[in-house]
């Protein structure tokens, strides 16, 4: 890796702006009300800070290839060149050049789109979480090693309480906004201690893609309780209770922020490690156990009655593909289907909230028929050729390709779904002109032909419509074309399951009554149990409360049972005991020698007693005694 | 100039507390202003002696620096022997910072002002002279006579039932003391000559020595490496010898209680530290298992007896248990990073402490209000985001501090325990992520009910925002545990070079 004097200087640019820009984030939180124009422009002037500074540094690294890409490393905890220092340093590659800018340009056309946040009571709160999860995104996506990515996903973190703030002044809004935080802080210090275990057993996390070899074998939990944390950043099974939430905050600051940023943000160190991970197996079982989420939450989102939490469903399920794919295909697919889950949320969930008039009906529903196919992975757009890849990966394998067409076709099926459910439930009102014209623009940006270079998003073999360079093969290499027979069956898989899912979509949302609603209605139970995440909530409630009983009964038995009364009762009792018997010894002690001493004293006392009482006899029978002694005593000498 | 910073820095806070004393007692106001003035000032004084030691100490290098050494009671080799090393610095650092906060905190305290004030100052001396003393007899004078002040501070100033507290805290405290000292006689004598001096000590000579008790031939290094680790486990709170600490969290007010769990205790960890890894190496090599494994308990432990806490007192009291058992964990680790970790954590966790101590005492004095979720779970508090926008900022903080998001102080700490840990220890690690998950429920939960949601209409008294004075001392506090994690070199280029010579000695 080179580290020239330039690029420390750039670095320090870009964590310069970088600050800056947070700082603009916090007086926009705390004083917006006060600004004009509830800080917008505050959080506008940070957002074209952060994209003028990814541009100027790039500028000189556009035709470089990955492996020349130029990144400084600095120690952070301890010197760079110990074993166990802690090392940050900003990479500037295509991927990361390219995600950080999508998430600033899509910061700065949510806080242009006054039909979203005029309505809100708190804006400035959008403002800002708008501004802080640009930096967030952009400070996970050009991280050079996993500490200052992680630094990154806590700004998303952030962005999406402060998206979810709009509303923490009622009781229903406070929970969902702190389930939030919690849930998602936990799922990081997860990653964090994966990371710390990782860093312990010696492996460098950084993260350049590069060959690698198998993790030593004390690393494997760290390695696995890694991915599982940045997984759990896309909400999934069995944490999928907090997106059917009811919550007036802003649909789309909780979907885009809250959701679909720090679903990306995690996924940046989750990509990048990728050969680390593939070479220990662990992304093996990360990939299945994000299938299963998949299926898991598209099902879950087919029984809202809500367009709010089927939406959250969704996105959420289409991160957990992109995850899937990652695993068993590779990179380049899931930074295919990254992007169009992005760009479908985004519009998706613009065009739901702006208001619904008879002007802008066609229009609004076609676009919600783009975003949909964009983010069902239709051709044309960019998901689709990701889609096509990772079928194709995995064509030789029955099993796999069927579950991958499963989770495909399962979340295509949400994503069609929602064309029909979300105009029956927007709210009746002029829709601001940039209501339209931001989703159009974003829908422009996800057609496959930017990202693949082919005007069908390589839907035909051999791509014989490629008009311009991949983006994709500039960032992550050109992949294998695959044999003819395993690009047929991936091909089949992909139009039958998203064209398919359309189908069934129509049928059973499109006319009329929606028949996934008729199925609550008749097993209310069933439906209940699928909508509200399958009992997982249930099940972690019961687990939180067998922990604060045993929390109270070790409070109550130990501290104040144990500690507070009977320890301190018994020592009470053994010293009380123990002085009482001594106390009595003591006492008969003293009595006993009081006696021994009266006694002794007593027969002198009393014969000098008798002596004094002026009793003659006595008095003679002493003088007559003493003389007798005198006597003698002179007589012997 | 260095050669007298250590005796300014221990002194000048006595001096304070002569000088309030004889201050001319005039009008109420302008006495009380002036008293606290003179004790801010003295305080003030003893933490710019520190700070200017802690910046003039030279980096990469493991020996004791601004060395003062005076004969004292020679007929015992007893000397007035200070100094700073890695080991001690942060502390050294930490009392700097905190103490004139505790002060600035009581500034407007209506009962008894100068005793209060006093009191603080030496537990301020004291606790410095004990972090700085290279000789065991001077650590011990000055660490026994730290369980003083606070006696009356908890038993004047303290709750309901402040004199139960402070009698079992002294308790707790003479037995501890007591401990101590029969270690201290037993060092003295196994020696030849007998020394008290610290770095006389130093290398295991006593790992050789042996004594006769009842006809049994006892090492002296084991007994007196046991009783003093009893001594100083009854002074942290160490379980289950916790008990007066919890009753100590619910009594004292919230300054005291900052002094005892943000300083006090880090100092006891310190003190185990430099004890344990300088005079009776051997013996911690083969503890080292069993001071893990109560780290780990209390880590548990403490996490799961926080999760029931109804109000912020215990909350508190429970968080800093845990904590404590992390730090041990730290120590139990042998290692670099582990021991470094354990000492940078004792900053960190003094600081984020601190910090949750004097937020949750700013709320209590406007809402009269301690608890933040009744009996059956409904907040108590609330809405706090809106009426008090600064308080929330610093409360969230100061909970990513503890919780060791990346960036703040904590975060470094946790890092390089844990690191430190993982190889030898995987368990304990494992648990210590539990315990942490653990308390990003009660936390965050705890950050809902106070801060989000409605205002709740029953409370006594409206919620109003941090004054001007109060934010002058907590937002530094949490400015520096922002800045300890963004940029740690500094400070641990202070204590590794210290750390890797003492870890040589039981390797």
């Amino acid at each position: 890796m080179n580290e020239p004097w330039l690029d420390s200087s750039a670095s320090v640019l870009v964590i310069g702006t970088l600050s800056l820009a947070l700082i603009a984030a916090v007086v926009t939180v705390r004083w917006g009300r006060r600004l004009p124009r509830r800080g917008d422009w505050l959080a506008g002037l940070g957002i074209l800070s952060v994209i003028i500074v990814l541009l100027v540094t790039r500028r000189h690294e556009m035709s470089m290839p990955v492996e020349e890409v130029p990144a400084a490393v600095h120690g952070w905890v301890w010197p760079r060149i110990e074993s166990d220092a802690l090392r940050v340093g900003i990479l500037r590659d295509g991927p990361g050049f390219a995600v950080s800018m999508i998430a600033a340009a899509l910061s700065a056309l949510f806080v242009l789109n006054r039909s979203v946040t005029e309505r809100e009571p708190r804006q400035e709160r959008l403002f800002a979480a708008a501004l802080t999860g640009s930096i967030g995104m952009t400070l996970a996506w050009l991280s050079l090693t996993a500490w200052l990515a992680f630094g990154g996903i806590l700004l998303t973190i952030f962005s999406g309480f402060l998206a979810l703030g709009t509303h923490w002044d009622d009781s229903t809004g406070a929970g969902v906004a702190a389930r939030y935080a919690r849930e998602r802080s936990a799922a990081l210090l997860l990653s964090i201690f994966g990371a710390f275990a990782l860093a312990s057993s010696g492996v460098d996390l950084v993260l350049v893609a590069k060959a690698s070899a198998p993790l030593p074998v004390g690393a494997s939990l760290g390695g696995l309780l890694l991915v599982l944390g940045l997984f759990a950043q896309t909400q999934p099974f069995p944490m999928s209770g907090w997106l059917t939430l009811p919550s007036r905050a802003s649909a789309s600051g909780r979907i885009i922020f809250a959701q679909a940023f720090s679903a990306v943000a995690a996924l940046a160190p989750l990509i990048r490690l990728e050969p680390l991970l593939r070479a220990s197996g662990i992304l093996q079982t990360l990939g299945w156990v994000s299938l299963v989420s998949t299926v898991l939450i598209s099902f879950q989102g087919l029984f809202q009655a809500d367009w709010r939490p089927a939406m959250s469903a969704w996105i959420s399920a289409s991160f957990g593909l992109t995850t899937c794919v990652l695993a068993f295909s590779g990179p380049w697919a899931a930074f295919s289907l990254l992007l169009a889950a992005l760009f479908a949320a985004f519009v998706f969930t613009l065009l739901a909230s702006i208001g619904a008039d008879e002007r802008n009906r066609f229009a609004s529903r076609m676009c919600l028929l783009i975003a949909a196919a964009t983010g069902a992975g239709l051709a044309g757009f960019v998901g689709f050729s990701g889609s096509l890849k990772s079928l194709v990966d995995v064509a030789d394998n029955a099993t796999l390709a069927t579950a991958l067409g499963l989770a495909r076709f399962a979340v295509a099926l949400l994503a069609w779904k929602l064309v029909w459910l979300v105009p029956e439930q927007r709210k009746p009102g002029a829709g601001h002109w940039s209501g339209l014209a931001i989703p159009v623009i974003v829908i422009l940006a996800s057609l496959g032909v930017f990202w693949t270079g082919s005007l069908t998003g390589g839907a035909i073999p051999g791509n014989p419509d490629q008009v311009m360079n991949s983006a994709l093969n500039f960032f992550f290499g050109s992949p294998e074309s695959g044999d003819a027979a395993r690009v047929l069956t991936a091909s089949s898989l992909l139009w039958g399951g998203v064209l398919g899912a359309l189908a069934i979509a129509f049928w059973s949302s499109g006319r009329g009554e929606d028949r996934w609603l008729r199925i609550r209605g008749t097993l209310p139970r069933f439906a209940s149990f699928i909508e509200e995440g399958y009992g997982a909530d249930r099940f972690f409630g019961q687990l939180l409360r067998g922990a604060t009983w045993l929390a109270n009964q070790l409070g109550t038995w130990l501290d104040h049972a144990l500690w507070g009364r009977w320890v301190p009762g018994a020592a009470d009792w053994v010293l009380t005991r123990t002085s009482g018997l001594l106390n009595r010894a003591d006492g008969g002690l003293i009595v006993a020698i009081h006696r021994g001493v009266h006694r002794g004293v007593h027969v002198p006392a009393k014969l000098l007693q008798l002596v004094q009482n002026g009793d003659l006899q006595w008095y003679l029978f002493f003088a007559i005694g003493s003389g007798i002694a005198i006597i003698l005593h002179f007589l012997r000498f | 100039m260095s050669h007298h910073l250590i005796t300014l820095m221990v002194f000048l806070p006595f001096l304070g507390v002569v000088v309030q004393a004889f201050l001319p007692r005039g009008e109420e106001q302008t006495s009380a202003t002036m008293s606290a003035g003179v004790s801010l000032a003295a305080s003030l004084g003893g933490s710019i002696c520190g700070l200017l030691l802690v910046m003039g100490m030279q980096t990469q290098m493991a020996d004791l620096q601004a060395i003062e050494t005076l004969p004292w009671i020679g007929s015992f080799a007893i000397s007035y022997s200070m100094g700073l090393d890695g080991l001690n610095a942060l502390l050294v650092l930490l009392i700097a910072i905190l103490f004139p906060v505790l002060i600035a905190a009581e500034w407007n305290q209506k009962v008894g002002l100068r005793g209060m004030h006093g009191l603080l100052l030496v537990l301020q001396s004291s606790l410095a002279g004990a972090v700085c003393a290279q000789d065991l007899f001077l650590l011990f004078f000055f660490w026994a006579m730290s369980s003083l002040p606070l006696y009356f501070l908890i038993g004047i100033w303290g709750g309901p039932r402040r004199e139960t507290a402070a009698f079992r805290s002294m308790v707790a405290a003479a037995l501890g003391n007591a401990l101590f000292f029969g270690a201290l006689v037993l060092i003295f004598y196994s020696v030849e000559p007998h020394t008290f001096s610290i770095h006389e000590l130093t290398g295991g000579k006593l790992g050789k020595e042996a004594f006769k008790l009842l006809g049994a031939e006892l090492p002296v290094g084991g007994v007196a490496f046991g009783l003093i680790s009893l001594g100083l486990a009854l002074r942290a709170p160490i379980w289950p010898l916790h008990g007066w600490f919890i009753e100590v969290a619910e009594e004292a007010p919230p300054s005291v209680f900052v002094a005892l769990a943000a300083v006090s205790v880090p100092v006891a960890t310190y003190i185990f530290i430099r004890l344990a890894y300088s005079l009776f190496p051997e013996t911690v090599a083969q503890s080292a298992d069993a001071i893990v494994i109560v780290g780990a308990i209390n880590l548990v432990l403490g996490g799961i007896c926080a999760i029931s806490q109804r109000g912020l007192k215990l909350l508190l009291a429970y968080v800093c248990l845990s904590e404590v058992g992390l730090i041990l964990i730290g120590v139990g680790s042998l290692s670099a990073a582990g021991m470094v970790g354990a000492v940078y954590q004792q900053l960190a966790l003094g600081l984020g402490i601190a910090g949750f101590g004097l937020f949750s005492g700013v709320l209590m004095s406007r809402t009269g209000e301690s608890l933040f979720r009744a009996e059956d779970g409904t907040p108590t508090l609330g809405g706090g985001a809106v009426r008090a926008p600064m308080m929330a900022l610093v409360a969230g903080l100061v909970v990513a501090s503890l919780l060791g998001f990346p960036g703040s102080g904590g975060f470094v700490g946790h890092s390089l325990l844990m690191i430190g840990s993982y190889s030898l220890h995987p368990m304990a690690v494992v648990l210590a992520c539990v315990a942490l998950l653990l308390a990003t429920y009660y936390l965050f939960t705890m950050y809902r009910l106070v801060f989000l949601g409605p205002e709740v209409e029953k409370r006594g008294r409206a919620l109003s925002d941090l004054t001007l004075r109060e934010q002058a001392y907590l937002l530094p506090l949490v400015g520096l545990l922002v800045i300890f994690g963004l940029y740690p070199k500094p400070l641990l280029e202070l204590v590794r070079p210290t750390v890797l010579a003492l870890i040589g000695i039981p390797k």
